[in-house]
Protein backbone atom coordinates (compact mmCIF):
# COMPACT_ATOMS: atom_id res chain seq x y z
CA UNK A 1 0.00 0.00 0.00
CA UNK A 2 3.22 2.24 0.75
CA UNK A 3 4.27 2.06 -2.35
CA UNK A 4 0.70 3.54 -3.90
CA UNK A 5 0.55 6.28 -1.69
CA UNK A 6 0.43 9.10 -4.09
CA UNK A 7 -2.37 7.07 -5.97
CA UNK A 8 -4.36 6.57 -2.95
CA UNK A 9 -3.66 10.53 -1.57
CA UNK A 10 -4.64 11.70 -5.24
CA UNK A 11 -7.81 9.91 -4.51
CA UNK A 12 -8.62 12.16 -1.91
CA UNK A 13 -7.68 9.93 1.21
CA UNK A 14 -6.12 10.21 4.08
CA UNK A 15 -3.78 7.13 5.03
CA UNK A 16 -4.12 5.81 8.41
CA UNK A 17 -2.57 2.93 10.24
CA UNK A 18 -3.68 1.38 13.29
CA UNK A 19 -1.33 -1.42 14.47
CA UNK A 20 -0.66 -3.43 17.22
CA UNK A 21 2.16 -2.42 19.50
CA UNK A 22 2.88 0.68 21.84
CA UNK A 23 3.80 4.30 21.04
CA UNK A 24 7.67 3.56 20.97
CA UNK A 25 7.50 0.60 18.42
CA UNK A 26 5.21 3.00 16.38
CA UNK A 27 7.24 6.00 16.88
CA UNK A 28 10.29 3.14 15.95
CA UNK A 29 8.65 1.61 13.19
CA UNK A 30 6.46 3.53 11.53
CA UNK A 31 8.96 5.66 9.76
CA UNK A 32 10.52 3.02 8.05
CA UNK A 33 7.16 0.99 7.24
CA UNK A 34 5.03 3.37 6.20
CA UNK A 35 6.47 7.30 5.96
CA UNK A 36 3.22 8.67 4.52
CA UNK A 37 0.61 6.83 6.98
CA UNK A 38 -0.50 8.45 10.38
CA UNK A 39 0.34 5.76 13.04
CA UNK A 40 -1.81 4.77 15.86
CA UNK A 41 -0.19 1.91 18.07
CA UNK A 42 -3.40 0.07 19.58
CA UNK A 43 -1.11 -1.33 22.56
CA UNK A 44 0.04 -5.16 22.49
CA UNK A 45 -3.20 -6.94 23.18
CA UNK A 46 -5.58 -5.09 20.65
CA UNK A 47 -7.98 -8.15 20.55
CA UNK A 48 -10.90 -6.22 21.53
CA UNK A 49 -10.28 -3.36 19.39
CA UNK A 50 -9.54 -5.22 16.24
CA UNK A 51 -12.39 -7.64 16.94
CA UNK A 52 -15.13 -4.43 17.15
CA UNK A 53 -14.04 -4.06 13.65
CA UNK A 54 -14.64 -7.12 12.88
CA UNK A 55 -10.92 -9.17 12.92
CA UNK A 56 -10.76 -12.37 13.84
CA UNK A 57 -7.99 -13.33 15.84
CA UNK A 58 -7.13 -16.94 15.72
CA UNK A 59 -4.57 -19.97 15.56
CA UNK A 60 -5.58 -20.77 11.74
CA UNK A 61 -3.74 -17.45 11.33
CA UNK A 62 -0.96 -18.55 13.20
CA UNK A 63 -1.10 -21.77 11.91
CA UNK A 64 -1.56 -20.73 8.27
CA UNK A 65 1.96 -22.29 6.46
CA UNK A 66 2.84 -18.75 4.93
CA UNK A 67 2.70 -17.13 8.22
CA UNK A 68 6.47 -18.09 9.69
CA UNK A 69 8.16 -17.43 6.02
CA UNK A 70 6.36 -14.13 4.90
CA UNK A 71 6.71 -12.88 8.79
CA UNK A 72 11.13 -13.68 8.50
CA UNK A 73 10.73 -11.74 4.85
CA UNK A 74 9.27 -8.52 6.55
CA UNK A 75 11.34 -8.90 9.12
CA UNK A 76 14.55 -9.26 6.93
CA UNK A 77 12.70 -6.23 5.02
CA UNK A 78 12.25 -4.09 7.31
CA UNK A 79 15.49 -4.24 9.32
CA UNK A 80 15.31 -7.53 10.97
CA UNK A 81 15.02 -7.47 14.78
CA UNK A 82 12.27 -9.48 16.86
CA UNK A 83 8.41 -8.59 15.64
CA UNK A 84 6.69 -6.44 18.01
CA UNK A 85 2.53 -8.06 17.58
CA UNK A 86 0.28 -10.46 17.43
CA UNK A 87 0.69 -13.00 14.58
CA UNK A 88 -3.01 -14.61 15.32
CA UNK A 89 -4.64 -11.34 14.18
CA UNK A 90 -6.06 -10.88 10.41
CA UNK A 91 -5.24 -7.30 8.86
CA UNK A 92 -7.99 -5.52 7.26
CA UNK A 93 -8.00 -2.02 5.70
CA UNK A 94 -11.51 0.33 5.17
CA UNK A 95 -12.45 3.17 3.80
CA UNK A 96 -14.14 5.36 6.19
CA UNK A 97 -16.24 9.01 5.00
CA UNK A 98 -16.25 11.78 7.11
CA UNK A 99 -19.69 10.64 7.94
CA UNK A 100 -18.03 7.42 9.46
CA UNK A 101 -19.54 5.67 7.09
CA UNK A 102 -17.87 2.46 5.68
CA UNK A 103 -17.00 2.92 2.17
CA UNK A 104 -14.95 -0.45 1.51
CA UNK A 105 -13.94 -3.16 3.79
CA UNK A 106 -11.49 -5.86 3.09
CA UNK A 107 -10.35 -9.09 5.56
CA UNK A 108 -6.62 -10.40 4.72
CA UNK A 109 -7.48 -14.30 4.30
CA UNK A 110 -3.90 -14.77 5.53
CA UNK A 111 -1.67 -12.35 7.35
CA UNK A 112 0.29 -10.30 4.52
CA UNK A 113 -2.42 -10.56 1.62
CA UNK A 114 -3.40 -6.91 0.54
CA UNK A 115 -5.97 -5.42 -0.98
CA UNK A 116 -6.29 -4.54 -4.69
CA UNK A 117 -5.24 -0.81 -5.26
CA UNK A 118 -7.60 -0.99 -8.17
CA UNK A 119 -10.66 -1.77 -5.68
CA UNK A 120 -9.12 0.94 -3.04
CA UNK A 121 -9.09 3.79 -5.91
CA UNK A 122 -12.32 2.48 -7.81
CA UNK A 123 -13.85 2.96 -4.11
CA UNK A 124 -12.57 6.04 -3.61
CA UNK A 125 -13.65 7.33 -7.29
CA UNK A 126 -17.47 6.00 -5.97
CA UNK A 127 -16.83 8.42 -2.95
CA UNK A 128 -15.96 11.34 -4.84
CA UNK A 129 -18.91 11.10 -7.07
CA UNK A 130 -21.46 10.59 -4.31
CA UNK A 131 -19.87 13.68 -2.90
CA UNK B 1 -16.45 -14.89 15.79
CA UNK B 2 -16.26 -11.33 15.30
CA UNK B 3 -18.96 -9.63 13.19
CA UNK B 4 -17.39 -7.70 10.35
CA UNK B 5 -18.27 -4.63 8.99
CA UNK B 6 -20.34 -4.04 5.69
CA UNK B 7 -20.27 -1.47 3.20
CA UNK B 8 -22.82 1.10 3.81
CA UNK B 9 -23.14 0.74 7.99
CA UNK B 10 -21.74 2.87 10.34
CA UNK B 11 -17.94 2.41 11.51
CA UNK B 12 -17.64 1.46 15.33
CA UNK B 13 -15.48 3.62 17.49
CA UNK B 14 -12.73 2.83 19.78
CA UNK B 15 -9.54 4.63 21.64
CA UNK B 16 -5.55 3.98 20.44
CA UNK B 17 -2.75 6.01 21.01
CA UNK B 18 -0.92 8.32 18.71
CA UNK B 19 2.91 8.13 18.51
CA UNK B 20 3.44 10.35 21.53
CA UNK B 21 1.43 8.03 23.35
CA UNK B 22 -1.93 10.49 23.82
CA UNK B 23 -5.51 8.49 23.52
CA UNK B 24 -7.09 9.49 20.23
CA UNK B 25 -10.26 8.46 19.67
CA UNK B 26 -10.89 6.72 16.12
CA UNK B 27 -13.88 8.48 14.62
CA UNK B 28 -11.26 11.52 14.84
CA UNK B 29 -9.41 9.80 12.47
CA UNK B 30 -12.54 10.50 9.55
CA UNK B 31 -14.21 13.71 10.53
CA UNK B 32 -11.73 15.93 7.88
CA UNK B 33 -11.73 13.74 5.40
CA UNK B 34 -12.25 10.26 3.83
CA UNK B 35 -9.65 7.97 5.16
CA UNK B 36 -7.98 4.89 4.45
CA UNK B 37 -7.43 2.83 7.49
CA UNK B 38 -5.64 -0.22 7.72
CA UNK B 39 -5.25 -2.01 10.40
CA UNK B 40 -1.61 -4.02 11.00
CA UNK B 41 -0.85 -7.17 13.27
CA UNK B 42 2.74 -5.69 14.05
CA UNK B 43 5.34 -3.11 13.79
CA UNK B 44 9.05 -3.89 13.23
Amino acid sequence: MEQHHQEIENAGLAIKAIAVGEPKHAARYCPDLIPHAECYPAGLFPGKLYGTFGMQTTLKMLLNPNTAAEGAKASAEYGGGMLVGDPTTQPATFIIDPAGIVRYAYYAPTIYEHPSIADILKAAATLKSDS
Amino acid sequence: MAKQLIVGAPAPDGIVRDVQGAEVTISSLWKERPVLLTFLRHFG
